[in-house]
Order: C-alpha cells, then sequence, then structure tokens
C-alpha cells in the first residue's frame, strides 16, 4: 500500500492518540516510518513498535528509522508471533497488521479497550484470514478502503474514539464520500511528495522533465538522422546512375569516333581563328538566304549600312547629344560594345547617355478631373463635431489621430478637444499644432469620466464625438458616415465597431470577434433593443456604449454627463437606456483601435474588469472563488506547462501543417501534460523574465508547499486551456495552414488568456475573501495600479 | 469571405511597391477574418516546383502567414510579360479556381496572371482591379516610347504605332480590346491616385474609376522632429532601385554638380550601381548605404533632411514618397504623374523638371543655402495625413462586401 493510505493513517493517529502503536509484519518499514512522522509531528505521548515479518536484520530501515525516530519507537528483530510474548495484554491502542501478519485472534488480548485494528493489504486477504475478517466485521464496528490494495479498520475495544465511530457508522452513501476524500488526498500527497521529504522526489521530478525532454529531442534528432539519411540514399543512387550513364557513354564507340571528329575539327579550324569566322560566315550567308530570299538580304543589308553609318557619325561626331535613341538601337549598341568587359561597356553607355541628359519628354497631357468618395459628399446641414480625446504620453501615433481628424470631410465644423492629465511627451504640442484646444489637468485630478465631462463642457459642436488617443477613423468620410447613420438610425448616441490594427496579436484579433458576436453586430449595424430586465448580458448588449468612439447628440450629453470611476460608457448606456432612448452600434462605420498589451496588463485588466462588472451586476459570470494560496502555485505550474508544450511542440513539429492537426497536436499535448505531472516544472524558474512571471512566482510563494500535482482537476488550468477549441474555431475561418510563426502567436495568446482568466479568478476569490487580508491588500494595490 | 489575390509576381523574390501594397493588404484581410490566398508567377529553375499539372509547374508555402501558390509554365510563352492572356494556363486555372472557389478575386496586376481573369469571367467568379501601373494599357507597363520619352496613352493604339514601331499593329489592337473586355467586366476598379485613374480614363471616359490611395504602416515610422538653424547641415536621401526610369542618375549628376557642404545618401540596388559609382566620381559627399530592411525605415528617415523621388517615368504613388510624408520629412520630386498629386511646390516639398538634373541643382542649392524653410515644410506636412495600411484595407473590404452584397 505504501503511501497510498497515509492520508487515513495520520488522521487516525492524531484523533486516536493512541499510547502504544504495534505495527506487526513490517517490510521496508515505509507505512511504519509514516506512524512515527505523525507521531513526532504531533509530539504525542505514544510508544512505538515493529515486528518485521520475518527475522532481519533491517540495516537500511535502521539507519533512517532510528536517528529520527528511536526516542520512542523500537524496531523489534522478533518476528510477530514471537513478539507477542513481549507485550502485556490490554495495551494496545494501535494494531496494524500487514505483511502476512493477519492473524487477528491471536493478538485480540493484547489489544486496549480503546484498541483499534488496521489490516492491509484487505484485497490480498484468502482463506483463513479472510475468513476472520468477515467474522470480525460482524462482530465490531469497521470501515474498510478498497483502493490501493484495501485497507480495514476494526474497532475491537469498548470504547471509541468520537472521530472514528462516526465513520464506522456512516451509510454507504456516506461511506464513498469519505473514501473519496482520502483517496483525493492519498493521490495529492502522493504528488506534493510528502514522503520521502520533498528535495528527493523533486529531484526526480525535475530529472523527469530532463528526461522527456531529451527524448523528445532525441526523437526529433532521430526523425532528422532518418531523412538525412533517405535523402543520402536517394542521392547515392542518382549518382550511382549518374556514373554509370557517363562510363557507358565514354567507352562507347560514338563518344570515341566524336572526340576524334573535335580533335581533327580542332587542328584544321581553331577555335577564334580567321577559318572558324569564315565558316560560321558562310553557315549564316546559308541560313539568311533560306529565310529571306535574295531581295530581303538586299534590303536587310541596306537597313543595317544606314544605321551602322548614323552610329558612327553619332559617335564620332558628337551629334549623339541632339539624337534620339530608339530601344532598340540602344540594345545594339550594347551588344556592340560587348566584349569581355560587357559589364564595364554598358556602363559607359549610361554614362554617356546621362551626360547627354537623354533629351526626355513628356506630352501636354489633360487629365480628367477626377473625385474621391470624399469629394462627392453633400455636406450635412447642422452637423459641427466636438471631438473629445482625453490623453496622457499619447506618442507619435497622436499625430495620425489628429491627421485624420483634420482631414474628415463632409461635416459642417469639426472641433477637438484634447484633455491632458500631464503628460510628459509631446502630447500637447502636437495638439495645438493640429488646431486642437488644450485643456490640461493634473494626473491627480484625472478619472475617465472627469476628463471627458471637462472636454464636453468646454465644446461647441452640435454633436460630441468621444474619442481615445489610440483610436483611428477607418476613412476621410468616418464622422460623415458616423452622423448620418446616427441621423438616418435616429439614435441620440451611435458607437463604432473596432477593427484591428495591423499588428494586433492573436488575443485583440480573438477578443474583437467574440465582443462584436456577444453585441450582435459581427455582420450589421444594430440599434439597441429596450433590456427586457437587468441581467447582465441583456443590459451589456443594449447598453454598452464605447468611449473609443461614441458620438452623442450634445443637448442629451449635457443632461446625462458620464459618471462613476470605471466603464463609464456603459453606465452612460444604462442611463439613457432607462430613459428609452435609442442608441446603436454600427458595424457598418469602423473605428480602428487594438492593443498589443503585454500578459502582466491583461492579468490587471482580467482583475479589474472582473471587480467592477461584480459590483455592477449581480448576475455576472465571474468564476468561482479558490484559495487563493493553491490558485497561486497551479497558475505558475500552469503557465510554465502552457509554455513548455508550445516550445516542445515548436521544436519537434515539421512546418507547415495543416491546422487541424496542429489544433488536435496541441491540445493532445496540454490535456497529457495536465494528467503527467513529470511534465509541469518546479522551481528554480527559468521564465521569471517579465512582470507577470513574477508576479506569478510571488503569487505561487503563498502556498506552503511545492507545486507538482496534476492540473487536469484545476478549474483554473482549465479555464485557460478550455479557451482553446473556440480559438482553433476562429482560426479554422482563416488558416487551412499553420507555421511555426502561428503557432508562436497561439503560444502568445495562451500566455495573456492565462493572465487575464487569472486576474478575474483573483477578483472572484479575492471579493470571496479566501486568503489572509495582507494578501488580499497586496492583490488589490498590485492589481488596480495603471488599468 | 475568400478572397483569391493576383500578381505577377510576389515575395520573397520580388518586393517592389505592387508586391509591398498586397502584402499588408492581404495579411490585413486575414486580421479582419477572411480566408485569403495569393496566386503568383515565380520565374525559378524546375527544381524549384514540386508539383505540375496540365503543364503548369506551381509551388504552394506560406509567406509571413500568408498562402501562395507560385506557379510556372512549363514552357513559358514568348510574350510572356506583354501578353493580357496565356490560353496554355487555361486548364490549370480553370481547375484551380473549381477547386478553391473564391467568392471573388482581387488582381494587384495582370502580367502573366492574366489568364486567370479570362477564366474567371467564364465561371461567373467577380473580379475587381487595383491598377497599380498602365500594364493594362501599354504593353512595356511604364508609358515610355522607344525613343526615350513619356506616352499619353494609347490613343486607341496609333500613339503605340508611332512612338513603338517594334510592336505588330495587329497585337495592339488586339490587346486593346481584350483589356478593354477585362475592364468593363470588372465588378470595381480602383486606382491609388488620380492621375493613374486619369490615364484610363482618357483611354476609356465611361469608365468608372475609384481612388483608395495606398496605406503604410504607420506603427513603424517614427516622426522626424528636427528644427533646422540657418547653417544646419542637410542630408538628402534617396531610397529605392538603382534603375534607369527612377532618375537616381540625374540626382547624382545634380549633387556632384552643387555647391555648399551636404550629404547625400542612397539606399538601394540595382543595374545601375557602377554606373552610379563612377559617376559620383569619388565625391565624399555621397554615400552608398546598401539596401534596408522594411523594418528599419523608422531609422533611416530619422537620420535625413529631405527625401528625393527624381523618377522618369509616370510614378503613381511611390511607397517612399508616402512614408517620408508620414515621418515628416520633405520631399523633392519629379514634376510627374501622380507624385505632385501630394507634393505640392515649396508647400510640402519640391518639384523639379522632368529628367532636368541642372533644375534639380538649383532646388537643392536652395535649400542648402537655407535649410531653415524646411520647418515651414515639416509644419504644412502635418496638416496632411497619409493614410494608413488599415484605413487603406478597410476601404477595400467595404468594396468587396458591395460586389458580393453583403
Amino acid at each position: 500500500m505504501r503511501a497510498a493510505h497515509l492520508p487515513f493513517l495520520f488522521f487516525l493517529v492524531s484523533v486516536l492518540r493512541p499510547r502504544v502503536l504495534v505495527e506487526a509484519g513490517t517490510a521496508d518499514g515505509y507505512v511504519y516510518c509514516g506512524f512515527c512522522q505523525v507521531v513526532a509531528a504531533e509530539g504525542l505521548p505514544t510508544c512505538c513498535y515493529a515486528f518485521p515479518a520475518q527475522p532481519q536484520p533491517q540495516t537500511e530501515l535502521r539507519a533512517y528509522h532510528d536517528p529520527l525516530y528511536g526516542s520512542f519507537s523500537t524496531l523489534m528483530t522478533h518476528e510477530p508471533a514471537a513478539g507477542l510474548s513481549q507485550l502485556a495484554d490490554g495495551t494496545v491502542d494501535l494494531l496494524h497488521l500487514t505483511g502476512g501478519a493477519h492473524d487477528l485472534a491471536v493478538w485480540l488480548p493484547k489489544l486496549s479497550p480503546r484498541g483499534i485494528v488496521i489490516i492491509s493489504p484487505l484485497n490480498s486477504l484468502r482463506g483463513v484470514a479472510a475468513q476472520a475478517w468477515t467474522q470480525a466485521k460482524e462482530q465490531y464496528p469497521h470501515f474498510d478502503f478498497t483502493h490501493d490494495g484495501g485497507l480495514g479498520l476494526l474497532a475491537v475495544g469498548a470504547t471509541i474514539v468520537p472521530e472514528l465511530a462516526a465513520i464506522c457508522g456512516l451509510s454507504a452513501e456516506e461511506g464513498e464520500k469519505v473514501r473519496a476524500f482520502f483517496l483525493q488526498h492519498s493521490r495529492l500527497n502522493q504528488a506534493r511528495n510528502l514522503v520521502p521529504p520533498a528535495a528527493v522526489e523533486q529531484k526526480q521530478l525535475e530529472l523527469a522533465n530532463e528526461l522527456t525532454r531529451l527524448r523528445a529531442t532525441l526523437a526529433g534528432k532521430e526523425k532528422q538522422l532518418e531523412r538525412l539519411q533517405t535523402q543520402l540514399t536517394q542521392r547515392k543512387r542518382q549518382l550511382q546512375t549518374l556514373t554509370e550513364k557517363y562510363t557507358e557513354v565514354v567507352n562507347s564507340d560514338a563518344w570515341w569516333i566524336l572526340s576524334q571528329y573535335w580533335i581533327l575539327r580542332c587542328k584544321l579550324i581553331p577555335v577564334g581563328s580567321h577559318r572558324e569566322r569564315g565558316l560560321k560566315g558562310i553557315a549564316r550567308v546559308l541560313r539568311i538566304l533560306r529565310q529571306f530570299g535574295v531581295s530581303g538580304i538586299l534590303k536587310k543589308l541596306s537597313g543595317r549600312l544606314q544605321r551602322r553609318i548614323r552610329m558612327e557619325l553619332i559617335f564620332r561626331t558628337g551629334l549623339f547629344k541632339s539624337v534620339r535613341l530608339p530601344a532598340s538601337w540602344q540594345q545594339r549598341l550594347q551588344e556592340q560594345l560587348a566584349g569581355t568587359q560587357q559589364a564595364q561597356a554598358v556602363d559607359e553607355h549610361t554614362l554617356k547617355l546621362i551626360h547627354a541628359r537623354a533629351p526626355l519628354t513628356s506630352p501636354a497631357l489633360v487629365i480628367p478631373q477626377i473625385e474621391t468618395a470624399a469629394e462627392r459628399v453633400a455636406r450635412l446641414p447642422l452637423a459641427s463635431v466636438s471631438v473629445i480625446i482625453p490623453t496622457w504620453n499619447a506618442g507619435d501615433e497622436f499625430a495620425v489621430l489628429l491627421a485624420a481628424l483634420v482631414a474628415q470631410q463632409g461635416c459642417d465644423r469639426v472641433e477637438v478637444l484634447v484633455v491632458d492629465s500631464g503628460s510628459t511627451d509631446e502630447t500637447v504640442k502636437l495638439a495645438r499644432e493640429y488646431g486642437a484646444r488644450v485643456i490640461e489637468i493634473s494626473q491627480a485630478e484625472f478619472s475617465h469620466a472627469h476628463a471627458r465631462n471637462l472636454g464636453a463642457a468646454a465644446a461647441t459642436g452640435d454633436y460630441l464625438l468621444f474619442m481615445v488617443q489610440d483610436a483611428l477613423p477607418a476613412s476621410d468620410l468616418w464622422l460623415y458616415e458616423l452622423l448620418s447613420k446616427a441621423q438616418q438610425l435616429q439614435v441620440v448616441a451611435v458607437s463604432c465597431i473596432e477593427a484591428p490594427r495591423e499588428d494586433a496579436d492573436l488575443l485583440a484579433l480573438f477578443q474583437g470577434k467574440s465582443h462584436a458576436e456577444f453585441m450582435g453586430a459581427h455582420l450589421t449595424d444594430r440599434v439597441f433593443e429596450k433590456p427586457a430586465s437587468d441581467n447582465y448580458q441583456e443590459l451589456r448588449r443594449n447598453c454598452q456604449l464605447n468611449n473609443v468612439a461614441c458620438l452623442i447628440e450634445r443637448a442629451v450629453f449635457e443632461r446625462y454627463s458620464f459618471q462613476g470611476a470605471y466603464a463609464e460608457d456603459l453606465d452612460l448606456g444604462m442611463r439613457l437606456a432607462q430613459d428609452g432612448q435609442r442608441m446603436a452600434l454600427l458595424n457598418s462605420v469602423k473605428v480602428v483601435h487594438s492593443h498589443n498589451r503585454p500578459a502582466y496588463y491583461h492579468l490587471k485588466r482580467g482583475y479589474v474588469d472582473c471587480t467592477v462588472m461584480a459590483e455592477l451586476f449581480a448576475d455576472y459570470p465571474e468564476p468561482l472563488p479558490v484559495e487563493i494560496d493553491k490558485l497561486g502555485r497551479e497558475a505558475l505550474a500552469s503557465f510554465q506547462l502552457l509554455e513548455a508544450v508550445v516550445n516542445q511542440l515548436a521544436e519537434s513539429t515539421e512546418f507547415p501543417l495543416p491546422l487541424g492537426v496542429l489544433a488536435a497536436l496541441l491540445m493532445k499535448s496540454i490535456e497529457q501534460a495536465y494528467k503527467n505531472p513529470a511534465i509541469v516544472i518546479t522551481p528554480p524558474f527559468n521564465s521569471l523574465r517579465d512582470p507577470y512571471t513574477q508576479f506569478l512566482a510571488k503569487l505561487a510563494e503563498l502556498a506552503p508547499a511545492p507545486a507538482n500535482g496534476k492540473l487536469n482537476g484545476s478549474a483554473f488550468a482549465r479555464s485557460v486551456s478550455g479557451v482553446l477549441g473556440y480559438l482553433f474555431d476562429y482560426l479554422a475561418s482563416i488558416h487551412q495552414v499553420a507555421d511555426a510563426e502561428l503557432l508562436a502567436r497561439i503560444g502568445e495568446f495562451l500566455q495573456k488568456m492565462h493572465a487575464l482568466q487569472l486576474g478575474a479568478y483573483l477578483a472572484s476569490s479575492a471579493g470571496a475573501g479566501r486568503a489572509r487580508a495582507p494578501v488580499l491588500e497586496w492583490i488589490e494595490t498590485e492589481l488596480r495600479k495603471g488599468v | 469571405m475568400k478572397i483569391l489575390y493576383l500578381i505577377h509576381q510576389f515575395y520573397p523574390d520580388d518586393y517592389t511597391g505592387t508586391e509591398k501594397f498586397l502584402l499588408g493588404l492581404a495579411k490585413f484581410m486575414q486580421r479582419l477574418g477572411h480566408q485569403v490566398k495569393v496566386l503568383t508567377y515565380l520565374r525559378q529553375t524546375e527544381a524549384t516546383f514540386n508539383e505540375q499539372v496540365s503543364g503548369i509547374m506551381f509551388k504552394e508555402y506560406l509567406y509571413q502567414g500568408l498562402p501562395v501558390v507560385a506557379l510556372q509554365q512549363a514552357v513559358p510563352p514568348p510574350h510572356l510579360d506583354s501578353a493580357i492572356q496565356s490560353p496554355a494556363m487555361a486548364e490549370f486555372a480553370r481547375q484551380f479556381l473549381a477547386n478553391e472557389r473564391p467568392d471573388l478575386i482581387h488582381v494587384a496586376h495582370m502580367m502573366r496572371v492574366g489568364e486567370f481573369v479570362s477564366v474567371a469571367q467564364d465561371m461567373n467568379i467577380p473580379y475587381l482591379l487595383t491598377l497599380t501601373d498602365f500594364f493594362l494599357l501599354c504593353p512595356k507597363c511604364n508609358l515610355m516610347t522607344s525613343n526615350n520619352s513619356l506616352c499619353a496613352g494609347p490613343e486607341q493604339g496609333q500613339a503605340c504605332r508611332r512612338h513603338c514601331p517594334e510592336l505588330s499593329g495587329e497585337m495592339i489592337v488586339n490587346r486593346l480590346a481584350l483589356t478593354e473586355d477585362i475592364l468593363r467586366q470588372a465588378q470595381c476598379i480602383i486606382a491609388p491616385s488620380r492621375f493613374l485613374a486619369g490615364i484610363f480614363k482618357r483611354h476609356l471616359p465611361d469608365l468608372e474609376i475609384q481612388i483608395n490611395g495606398y496605406g503604410i504602416s504607420h506603427g513603424r515610422i517614427k516622426r522626424n522632429t528636427r528644427r533646422y538653424a540657418p547653417d544646419a547641415h542637410l542630408t538628402f536621401f534617396y531610397g529605392g532601385s538603382f534603375s534607369y526610369h527612377k532618375g537616381v542618375h540625374l540626382l547624382v549628376d545634380a549633387f556632384r554638380k552643387l555647391a555648399g557642404q551636404a550629404t547625400l545618401k542612397l539606399y538601394g540596388s540595382g543595374p545601375l550601381q557602377a554606373t552610379l559609382i563612377k559617376l559620383a566620381g569619388g565625391d565624399p559627399r555621397i554615400q552608398f548605404c546598401g539596401v534596408f530592411a522594411a523594418d528599419k525605415v523608422s531609422e533611416v528617415l530619422s537620420a535625413v533632411d529631405v527625401t528625393v523621388v527624381p523618377s522618369i517615368w509616370y510614378e503613381n504613388t511611390p511607397i517612399m514618397m508616402l512614408e517620408s510624408l508620414a515621418a515628416e520629412v520633405p520631399v523633392i520630386v519629379t514634376d510627374l504623374g501622380g507624385m505632385t498629386e501630394r507634393i505640392k511646390d515649396g508647400v510640402n516639398g519640391f518639384a523639379f523638371s522632368l529628367g532636368d538634373s541642372a533644375h534639380l541643382q538649383e532646388v537643392l542649392e536652395k535649400l542648402i543655402r537655407n535649410p531653415e524653410q524646411l520647418n515651414d515644410l515639416k509644419a504644412n506636412i502635418r496638416g496632411q495625413g497619409v493614410h494608413t495600411v488599415e484605413q487603406e484595407a478597410l476601404a477595400y473590404e467595404r468594396v468587396y462586401r458591395q460586389v458580393l452584397g453583403r
């Protein structure tokens, strides 16, 4: 049974607090040392005795046992039968019969009035021993476990401690629950490596990891070797075939005759000799004669002569400067100048061409007037817009937004109001250069609602357009289209679906698509309906204005303004909806906006989003709270595991491959890794390179024991890998084939999704107070910053 | 939606402006959730290809995540680069399109792959055209005549006969008839500059052509915020191919002759390199800096003061010019084509006469004498936004949806 039943035995010793503990039939002493460990840990006044199954020296066990437990425990040299005589009757509180020493009847007199007998392995009892157990069960209160060889408990004494009495009196169903509970703990304990000392098993795990990695590398190399060997064999075969052919040709009579011919020919007509040129000339004349006939040749000769004379004139008399050279002449000229120094000659020609300033002319062109779509639109009447942008260190790309706003056409008047909260870069200067009005406030004064309200108060347009500093209008008619749509749909406020930036990462793309689908605006524009109820989904789908680009009538806004510290756009939408105001989300007009945020930002975003949404909506689907110290360990282990799986796949996979195959490989690898603790990487953490992994390590330190358990039962780990199915559905609509770059993007997606989910889990668990107060405070301070 | 892009050549072997445009567009369409594929022609040895069907060798590969099918005719036709159709490719094109079943085809360049458009017409697959040069009007693509001058368009073939007598009259007439058919049957025609659209409209006045300027990757470009004092040392910059039609020899010629202290940085490579080095005559002010990778553009532009685009053909919208404007670097261009649509003389740059290095020299000298002018030019550039790849692609996506009625 080894360590499988240790959790129960620990429990048993700590509730029974035996004065005398005896194990009969000790073999390797693994379980007995477990007993001693708990006696020592609990500081019990217990005397322990172990009787070996066979008389033997037990040198190894003694070396381990004596220094640790020698003060209260004795390893007897006699076998159980001989040991009986050494113990007084009615003294043993806890007796463990194992290793074949299952003769219950002979031991019964030794047990005290509190006496408890445990027998293992129960499932191996045969013959008399099995019969005795069956009879004993009828006589005494009992309980048994069936896993890992089985373990039976008999309460033979007249007095039973309440905890054990309760266990023995359980119904079948309740008994199963207890069994399942201890089974789970035994698995955890096996994994948590309590016995033998953690460091040893940790080392084993590290070695197992290393072994797995080396095996994977070896498999890859073997595959490569096999491929190269196949190629080598093919090449050798080709070489052999070619050598055979070559030998055949060289040895043939025809080759000999031909070589004699060429030797003779070279003697008679040396290469480059007058003789050779003459013969070639004759052959050429004959060919031309055949091709053109006599009259054709005469014409050709005359044309050639004329051109030759003109060219000589050009170069010898300097007429070149004023003569236009047709392209065909240029080519001929190059051919003529060509020789051993062909490249040099071409340069000389081009130089001449350049120095002569080739007479470039362009015809007098009358190009028809062509209007762009922006120029064709009619200006909207009475539609002036104030664009309000809160800023803080907006960077160079802010210029692109400002220029795009200046370029807007079709509106009556566009004013830009920038509310800057203490930028230290050129944001304010840039805004002024583009003609924006700037309102400057301090960092302390900033809140999303307040900054925008300030801008709105200074605005003069009929409409207000709230934007963010890194958004971008989709075209020069963007504002015109927004206004037209708002008027056409008769809504007081309108937002846009966001189109990603060209460098958007996979998470941004996936979230953008999912959000558009959730809002029901992934295919067409959607006018919000009056929320039928006040549940989260209904309110969000019908009230979520988006301040990335949100156009609203100024007169309406002045009655409402923004409120709250976070999600001010959603809050405004909810108040507008409450009053029956119409709003819409446009798909036909998009705003360019997406972020490539690091994982640490997603962690904070997940935390703050979940916290705020849970405050706003009672039914917000936040994750179930868990113990934060346990979560910390799972988070770090699962993060490193996902990274390891992706890296391993990147190394061992040959790209490109069908997307479906990559999906299956990745999901299977993660599933296997979740089940197999050997793959979980334990400290030292090699990838603590960025704020997110550093945060993970700090969080993991909250747990009392190292995490080397399986992750297949972790709700958090499942919540991260569970998104993969949806991700691959999305990817399959775009890609049929995957390359290494796509796998790298998926790896990055997993890390960021991990951070996002962890943020949500921390928010929900912190909300439920699942950690000590200092930890909760640390999490709150750390994750609230900068979002 | 499923989009098939056609282009005459593509990465990694070829990377001129048209390829750059298509790469940016197709990758962004993937970002928008569309399934895309690029079909192109590759001039390589037979061993490069791994499959052959109906006399067409082809191979498939991914370039920056973009699926590409590159093909080559086993027996290349004699007029591969000027013909609109290649009947030998028809069977393959039919099989390919039947297999792929794209919702629409977007043609970035018809050369070498035009047969696919003809087959698409037969198969009722909608297609749209982006006019990236004059290939559909001029077998030489660039409207340059055989006597080294510029042409105003085919004039129903008469100009071709007049200026390029080596071209067969019959071929010109047939070609123009064919291109007219292709242009008229396109669901939509888009040009990146009014000039290019204008040249096509001179030939077919009733043709509907939309304008959608090239977009650039603003994320890669930082603003060059240098301010100029009266004695500022100026660095002029050329980036592009060292080819005759790019007119870079005019710039070297002008620079060598000018008086004053300034630097000319020439980035690029090409057939004229040796000539240019010779022409530079060891002038220490002229530096040949080699080529630079696309992601280094910001670095390069932040170290220069003025960009020069001295082309002697009808450039449309050189991407180097747009990137310079995005970085707030003034541009000197030839007073020609689509370039002066963006560059206004004395406002955000300067224009000089076609092929006139003396005029270019004057412009350069004026700037060297008075570098403070650049401050005004840079301020003016700020008011003229350059579209981003996202804006360009979203406009295309809207066209796709209109074509497909979605």
